[in-house]
């Protein structure tokens, strides 16, 4: 073994290690209890969250993916600057009033807040299931660029099976005993390697001889291919992309326990601040994409264009770092994800219909054990099913956003029905399986990259309206008991 | 549901929102689309754009915070 690859092995070990200390001390302060393990007993610190909110919501997708499409399309990905602001906005907008009402209601999982709101089993139950089958894709992208990152910082020593059981076995370990609290913690210091990571690697690659600096950098791309500069006809994506990929993220299970789990209401006002000025780590993004157009200008698999750059231009340590903190990108989603899928099957599933009588205990052991299976399932689906990281992520995401139209209508409109919940999340998610496999071709200006996700939001939302007009509205007193505390909130009582 | 007004330093925050994200994304991109020139601190147009509206964005959301936008949706001392 060389002195490069023990240094690598040494790196790895480090980014592996710290996060099982992390969790392993997390996991002494942890209680036997569901509200303990799956939303931190509702106690989460302003830091944890904003981490934990970032590094949730940053992932694989963005660490990777964007320096591909940087690559391919130009400014497309640019689009993200905005969406980042767009999500903050509604963490603190609905984030805030979710909040509330799990605090008041005891709510865990995204199918407690529909059934608090409309009364239906089965529209909770159709909520969960989106959730689970749409974030099981997007977290097979997690494990396939984490993975990855993890066998190319070893320098091939680790090859890629063994570096995604790695991934997961150390996700698990730290989850298992520690809940929620250890992947807030952890993702603390995916936080900060991500952000640092991100920019550290735009700037050091820009300033590459060989690049030159911005400036020459996009001189050369006018050159040799001015397309790259413009969206051009790819504005429906960029429009599709602003919508779906925040929504999406937002309603993603991992995303609601993050909501629920906020100790204290006065974070949600500062939170889109924080966000929107994390977002300009995707310069850092930007400046690798871009600049693969000089470096590697015939790479065939684009995803990863930002380590192949680092390890032919930068010091082998200073690569392996970087590499490192992409690995974080993948393991901080990847470990909220598996969190509160496990959540979810617990709560929604397991307690309500398989074992009604099980003790709070061992509901957790119940979480624990789900854990495994559903890391089994997508570390198989990694290593069988291929797949360009964005293109998996913004499926899975516009799948998500389906819960965002009756969540709106839970919110804001008291004509809003369960029959034209379920009316329009099943008309959004078959149109978005038919347009994404290709059964339909979606028409007009949809037509379009990425007009298929975004048209089967407005289809959900359509159907939403009209059906909960032509339906009787919700039970009176479940429409009281709501309102009653809508009326709270505004009036600021119950915070504290 | 909301049944007491929002305050007018709500709405105006939210308007300079919406009109940042109109520029931003739609029906921005429809002018900006094409554009390549001139270029924005050394950066494309749609870049060196895209930053100027996150710059603008920010100091939104940073003067709303330190309005204490939350208030008037409660939880806030009054």
């Amino acid at each position: 073994m060389s002195g490069q690859e023990i240094i690598a092995i040494l790196i790895i070990a480090l980014f592996m290690l710290i996060p099982l200390a992390m969790g392993a001390i997390a996991g002494k302060k942890s209680l036997p209890t569901t509200e303990d393990y799956f939303v931190q007993g509702r106690g989460m610190g302003s830091v944890a969250v904003f981490f934990t909110v970032a590094a949730t919501w940053w992932s694989a997708f963005a660490f990777m993916g964007s320096n591909s499409w940087f690559f391919l399309e130009g400014p497309l990905y640019w689009t993200a600057i905005a969406w980042n602001i767009f999500f903050g906005i509604m963490y603190f907008v609905i984030g805030k009033k979710v909040w509330y009402f799990g605090k008041h209601n005891n709510l865990i999982t995204p199918k407690d807040f529909f059934l608090l709101h409309y009364g239906s089993e089965s529209l909770g139950n159709i909520v969960a299931v989106i959730c689970l089958v749409f974030t099981l894709p997007y977290l097979q992208i997690q494990l396939t660029g984490g993975a990855y990152l993890i066998e190319v910082a070893s320098g091939g020593l680790l090859p890629y099976w063994l570096a995604a059981l790695l991934f997961y076995v150390v996700i698990i370990i730290y989850v298992w005993s520690g809940g929620l609290r250890a992947v807030a913690w952890t993702d603390i210091f995916y936080g900060v390697l991500l952000f640092f990571g991100m920019v550290g690697a735009g700037l050091y690659i820009v300033n590459l001889p060989s690049v030159g600096g911005t400036t020459a950098m996009f001189d050369f791309i006018e050159k040799t291919d001015p397309s790259k500069l413009t969206v051009n006809d790819n504005w429906m994506s960029w429009i599709s992309m602003f919508l779906i990929t925040p929504i999406g993220s937002f309603m993603g299970p991992q995303l609601w326990t993050r909501m629920y789990a906020v100790k204290s209401h006065k974070l949600f006002n500062l939170m889109p601040f924080l966000l929107g000025f994390a977002a300009i780590a995707y310069v850092g993004s930007m400046l690798v994409g871009n600049a693969g157009n000089i470096l590697t200008p015939d790479i065939a698999e684009t995803d990863k264009i930002l380590p192949t750059v680092l390890y032919e231009y930068a010091p082998f340590i200073m690569a392996s770092l970087i590499i490192a903190c992409g690995a974080a990108a993948a393991m901080s989603t990847a470990n909220s994800q598996i969190h509160a899928m496990s959540a979810g099957y617990t709560v929604d599933f397991h307690k309500t219909y398989i074992n009604k009588n099980l003790s709070e205990k061992q509901l957790v052991w119940v979480g624990r054990w789900t854990i495994l299976i559903l890391s089994a399932i997508a570390y198989v689906m990694s290593l069988t099913i291929p797949g360009a990281l964005v293109t998996i992520g913004l499926v899975a995401l516009a799948g998500t956003a389906q819960i965002f139209i009756p969540l709106l209508g839970a919110l804001y409109w008291k004509r809003a029905t369960t029959a034209g919940a379920i009316a329009g999340l099943l008309v959004g998610v078959i149109s978005l399986c038919l347009f994404t496999f290709g059964v339909i071709t979606p028409p007009w200006v949809f037509a379009l990259s990425g007009g298929g996700n975004l048209l089967s939001l407005i289809l959900n939302a359509i159907v939403f309206v009209v059906v909960s007009l032509c339906t009787k509205p919700r039970p009176a007193e479940i429409m009281d008991k709501v309102q009653a505390q809508f009326d709270d909130f505004y009036d600021g009582k119950g915070f504290e | 549901m909301r049944k007491t007004k929002m305050p007018t330093k709500g709405i105006i925050i939210r308007v300079l929102l919406v009109i940042g994200f109109l520029a931003m994304e739609f029906p921005g991109v429809l002018f900006f689309k094409d554009l390549a020139e001139p270029r924005i601190f050394g950066l494309p147009f749609a870049y060196g754009f895209m930053l100027i509206g996150w710059i603008y964005m920010v100091i939104i959301l940073f003067w709303a915070y330190k309005c204490n936008w939350g208030e008037e949706q409660g939880g806030e001392d009054k």
